[in-house]
């Protein structure tokens, strides 16, 4: 297998640490609030907020602003580019590590 | 991306999705093929004129609804180990064994009770009884999942719990909920989830 080759396949959008376990979240639950998101990632509101515009201007994430009442809600999910990018990130993530053995 | 790391992050995926807790494994797709095998078990049974109230012959009856339960679950296995592999996750989860630990009563149930009206010839209250049943086990799921589930659930209880007063309807009452609802439940699946 050649490493560099696979490593140039990684989507640059989902490969910064923190927008990786946003995906990775966001792929286990349909959607998930902002509250949730910060408590699940242990990220600030700026950090999170930064990340999830970009995966958001990457096609990769739907933000969605509401109200509960008179609360505003802002939900997160994964779009199906999203979902389909997250997918392909995962295989190539296994193919590096079948690289390893 | 040195080998290792690759395996680091691919364990960061799998520990974040299990803390996460949220069972995801559903598909629109699947949801609405249900729901069309059962629309067509209850057309074939008008075909055939095999009825839940007056069943003859039984067998009839039986291998119908049989078949259709097997394929829907078959293709929904199918497509969730497809899913979690799509995912790089094992299928049997730590989130999967609690899910269909959370089912597994209400199925055991429903498959006793299914027994004993086959056995008494009391088919009559079988499409009542399935609704609640997999109600139940749709309830069990939710407490995984998201919010469709759970009026999904409850819609269930309540066809089941009105179907069992209005037993002479159960063919179009099977169509109605094991069909229409799956497709009304996995059509709002794929569109809002893109799964």
């Amino acid at each position: 297998m050649q490493i560099s080759r696979v490593k140039d396949e990684l989507d640059r959008a989902i490969h910064e640490p923190s927008r990786l376990r946003i995906m990775s979240v966001l792929a286990a639950a349909e959607e998930l609030s902002f509250p949730e998101l910060k408590s699940l990632l242990e990220m600030t509101d700026g950090n999170l907020s930064v990340h999830l515009r970009t995966l958001e201007e990457a096609g990769y994430v739907e933000v969605e602003k509401d109200f509960v009442g008179r609360r505003p809600r802002t939900t997160g999910r994964l779009t199906r580019a999203g979902r389909r990018a997250f997918g392909r990130y995962a295989e190539i993530l296994a193919r590096l590590t079948g690289g390893a053995s | 991306m040195k080998p290792y790391e690759a395996a680091q992050n691919l364990e960061t995926i799998r520990m974040l999705m299990e803390r996460t807790g949220r069972y995801s494994n559903f598909s629109g797709i699947s949801c609405v093929t249900a729901g069309a095998l059962a629309i067509g078990g209850a057309a074939l049974c008008r075909w055939r004129m095999v009825s839940f109230e007056s069943p003859d012959p039984l067998w009839k009856l039986i291998v119908i609804w049989a078949v259709v339960l097997i394929l829907a679950f078959v293709q929904n296995l199918v497509w969730s180990v497809v899913h979690a592999r799509r995912l790089g996750q094992p299928f049997w989860s730590h989130l999967t064994r609690q899910v269909t630990l959370a089912v597994l009563p209400a199925f055991f149930v429903g498959a006793v009770l299914t027994g004993w009206a086959i056995h008494q010839r009391r088919t009559e209250i079988l499409p009542g009884v399935w609704m609640l049943m997999y109600g139940t086990g749709v309830l069990g799921v939710a407490l995984f999942a998201g919010r469709l589930l759970k009026v999904f659930g409850v819609c269930f209880l309540l066809a089941g719990a009105a179907c069992l007063f209005w037993r002479q309807y159960g063919v179009e009452s099977m169509a109605a909920t094991f069909g229409l609802f799956h497709v009304a439940v996995g059509t709002a699946i794929a569109c809002k989830y893109h799964v």
